[in-house]
């Protein structure tokens, strides 16, 4: 037995020294080349495959397109069939948006498909999207993005696997890319509802049972700064374009939204600075609580998704509202506060 | 609690200091402790259905007690008629009422009669099909008279619900196991290090194999409709070393972790994808559970005894309920019903024990002959697996129509290649490794005993190196869900 505790205690030190001396030198190699890490050249190499799965947009036969990117309650939220629809069918709608799609991604994404005929790219804000605690949704080369101690803290809150995923993403820093890497022979259909998905989820309540979750994290790991500076890309790449850039504030549940007024209101104000910072001058529209007074329960699949009857709800709202019929555009970014 | 996890890295060095060096005095305090551990294990996942393993021990605790003191014929059956209802009772409710329901109702329906019934939105606890077998087990040997029944609770306890079988086997058998917590346990130095490399060795098959294949597998079988015929069969390819190495992987750790507490579990993949025939593929195949089905029902059902008709009936029967063992969908059965006609020729023809022994021992390469035997076995097993994964035999035809289609011809196409084709380098090599490593338990086995310790740790080390590079998205262990 002594000999082999004593032989483990040997495996494990000297696999730790070497495995401290690695970290040591990783993480000075880290901080020193942070810049070039998250240059935009590298985030293109780990975000260029994304257009992939976006093949079946050169099938797309239209000369007035609009696009609608951001995340999960872009993709379920609204539905492109409906919006052709009461376009009748003189505007092709196409859902570029994707569960937990940040503005890096989506610049990536906008960076390097065909804009021919796009006159309007609309924008889903959601701000937790904004936050580094989001990181785990993300490509793991976004966990660089953290400091040594911040890893550390995420490791233990919320990902154990942040180390390797951290080391790994270097991997790819390392690894030499080339556009004809792409596969351009997959998904070339043209999907049932251009991008847009219906959620068929069981509808469950918000925040029960169970401690409140915060967010945002902000105190422990930060806004995502990067994800601004794309943000603020993406707002520059459009002007140059010609293509008219705008965001909106996807629906969520009353009780969510309740909820988040209640306790994100800091949150939602360092972020709206974050926005307002990029100087950027562009329409915004829609607020959370846009639902509530429609019996939203029977719209949401959860707390921040819409169903198949909200999807079709919503997206006729939506159409009104970019077509300014209803003047919904809001002044400022701060929703709640005239209410 | 997964093997693959840090809780499990922090739990087992835990376990086993107290099993050394706390409890190591005391059987009864060593096995209790077992008990705790096995309880803590499970709980981790889901506490409620710890009720579930209690009940079950007890039941096969009294059934057992009660069958030492009768000898009528009549009042041995009930008991053991007991313990079948009730863990049977256990599977059916908790595993096939939702699939039987369901089949009720179409099968009402499909004579014009129209029946509402509401199925039920249960859990599936995990391991619950392995527990009661094993537990079951234990009642039939004991009524067979096969096993002396045990008085000793806390053994019979530490037997049913022993953690690194608990959940996804090797299914063990109580006149294997259980004789095993009566007797004092010393350490061994080389069963232990013996241990931790089968642990190591499970981890990379999981880890790296099985987790990699399982990213393309996934995406392959659940896009199926978007891609290729030649596609499609990578894809299966992918399964097919997915579910080897995931479950194998798991049967290593297990018996792994099993050695280091000095506890022998039974082998439970000898290499299987190296088999000259169906045959001989089911006896290297998930072996406890094949054996299992063996001994408790198609020997009971007569074997291979009796005329042609009875042997076809038997086969398939044994076939059909391993297969629906696995779940409770059609692809299982069918899957099973497909295995049976792979292996009816050989039984007929009284060929199904040709292959017994490791194919090519002694040599490098395999003769000409064997090469071929293997390839075909491993294609008819690889044919099969496509109703194994498929969501239900819809999904399973469409595949199957589109890998007959002129799309089988063209160039595979699917996201991320340059990732599938380092899980392909890795599968050729851990393939290679399984060949060179097929005489011995498991294939490291012996790999590298003979040389100096530097260069031994340096071999380890490059292994878990592998395992937190090249690992793939974490998957729970596939076997989890039967």
């Amino acid at each position: 037995m002594k000999k082999f505790i004593l032989d483990i205690i040997k495996f494990i030190s000297i696999f730790l020294l070497l495995t401290i001396l690695f970290i040591i030198t990783i993480e000075g190699y880290i901080s020193i080349f942070k810049n070039n890490i998250f240059s935009e050249k590298n985030l293109e190499k780990i975000y260029y495959s994304v257009i992939e799965n976006y093949n079946w947009l050169d099938n797309i036969n239209s000369d007035h397109k609009i696009l609608l990117i951001g995340s999960s309650s872009v993709k379920y939220g609204l539905s492109c069939s409906e919006l052709n629809k009461l376009s009748n069918n003189k505007i092709s709608f196409i859902n570029l948006s994707m569960n937990a799609r940040g503005p890096i991604e989506a610049y990536f994404l906008l960076k390097n498909i065909n804009l021919e005929h796009v006159t309007n790219i609309y924008l889903g804000l959601d701000p937790w999207i904004y936050t580094k605690k989001y990181y785990r949704y993300r490509n793991s080369y976004m966990y660089l993005d953290f400091n040594f101690l911040q890893s550390v803290l995420y490791f233990f809150e919320h990902d154990k696997s942040t180390f390797i995923k951290r080391y790994k993403a270097l991997l790819t820093y390392i690894k030499p890319f080339t556009k004809q890497d792409i596969n351009r022979k997959i998904f070339i259909q043209i999907p049932d509802d251009f991008g847009s998905e219906v959620l068929d989820k069981e509808p469950k309540n918000f925040g029960k049972p169970g401690k409140r979750v915060d967010l945002f994290q902000i105190k422990e790991y930060g806004w995502s700064k990067l994800q601004f500076e794309y943000f603020k890309k993406i707002a520059i790449f459009c002007k140059s374009k010609n293509i008219s850039f705008s965001v909106f504030l996807p629906p969520k549940r009353s009780d969510y939204s309740q909820s988040y007024k209640k306790n994100y209101r800091t949150n939602n104000d360092e972020y709206i600075n974050n926005i307002l910072n990029k100087n950027i001058i562009m329409p915004i529209f829609g607020k959370y609580d846009q639902l509530d007074n429609l019996g939203d329960y029977d719209l949401f699949a959860d707390s921040v998704h819409l169903n198949k009857h909200g999807q079709e709800v919503y997206s006729e709202i939506f159409y009104n509202m970019i077509n300014k019929k209803n003047e919904m555009f809001n002044k400022n970014y701060s929703w709640y506060q005239n209410k | 609690m997964l093997f693959n996890s840090i809780d499990f890295a922090i739990f087992l060095p835990i376990v086993f200091i107290l099993y050394w060096f706390v409890t190591n005095k005391n059987l009864k305090l060593q096995n209790f402790l077992i008990v705790v551990a096995s309880y803590v294990f499970y709980g981790w996942w889901d506490w409620r259905f710890l009720s579930l393993i209690l009940i079950s021990t007890i039941v096969d605790y009294s059934v057992g007690l009660g069958l030492s003191k009768q000898e009528g014929k009549t009042k041995r059956k009930i008991l053991l008629w007991v313990s079948i209802i009730v863990n049977l009772g256990f599977l059916g409710f908790f595993k096939y009422y939702n699939f039987f329901l369901d089949n009720f109702i179409t099968a009402f329906t499909f004579f014009g009669m129209n029946i509402k019934a509401n199925s039920l939105n249960v859990i599936l606890p995990v391991g619950i099909s392995f527990y009661t077998f094993q537990t079951l087990s234990y009642s039939i040997d004991v009524y067979k008279r096969k096993l002396e029944p045990t008085k000793d609770f806390i053994a019979f306890s530490a037997f049913v619900s022993f953690f690194p079988q608990l959940v996804a086997g090797p299914i063990e058998r109580a006149t294997n196991l259980l004789p095993q917590f009566y007797t004092k346990r010393t350490f061994d130095y080389n069963k232990a290090v013996d241990g931790l490399r089968q642990m190591l060795w499970g981890l990379f098959k999981k880890i790296v194999i099985a987790d990699n294949c399982a990213e393309f597998a996934n995406l392959i079988f659940n896009h199926s409709k978007d891609y290729s015929g030649s596609t499609l069969v990578l894809g299966v390819l992918f399964f097919t070393f997915q579910i080897y190495c995931d479950f194998s992987g798991y049967s290593d750790i297990a018996i792994g972790t099993s050695r280091l507490f000095g506890f022998d579990l039974m082998r439970n993949f000898a290499f299987p994808y190296f088999s000259r025939d169906i045959a001989e593929f089911w006896r290297r195949w998930h072996i406890s559970l094949s054996t299992w089905f063996r001994d408790y029902l198609y020997i009971p059902l007569g074997g291979s005894r009796g005329g042609t008709f009875k042997k076809i009936m038997n086969t398939f029967i044994i076939f059909v309920v391993s297969g629906f063992w696995h779940g409770a969908n059609w692809t299982f059965i069918i899957w099973g019903a497909l295995n049976a006609i792979y292996f009816l020729p050989l039984l007929l023809t009284k060929n199904n024990r040709q292959n017994i022994d490791i194919v090519a021992k002694g040599k490098y390469l395999p003769s000409f002959k064997e090469a071929f035997s293997i390839l075909l076995t491993f294609g008819l097993t690889v044919f099969a697996w496509i109703f194994f994964r498929a969501e239900n035999l819809g999904h399973a035809i469409s595949i199957i129509s589109k890998i007959m289609s002129k799309s089988l011809f063209s160039m595979p196409q699917f996201p991320n290649m340059r990732k599938a084709l380092i899980t392909i380098i890795f599968v050729i090599i851990f393939m290679i490794i399984e060949w060179l490593g097929r005489e011995q338990q498991y294939a490291i086995a012996n790999f590298g005993l003979k040389w100096k310790r530097p260069l031994r740790f340096a071999l380890y080390y490059i292994i878990i190196i592998t395992i937190f590079c090249f690992g793939g998205k974490e998957q729970e262990f596939i076997y989890f869900q039967f």
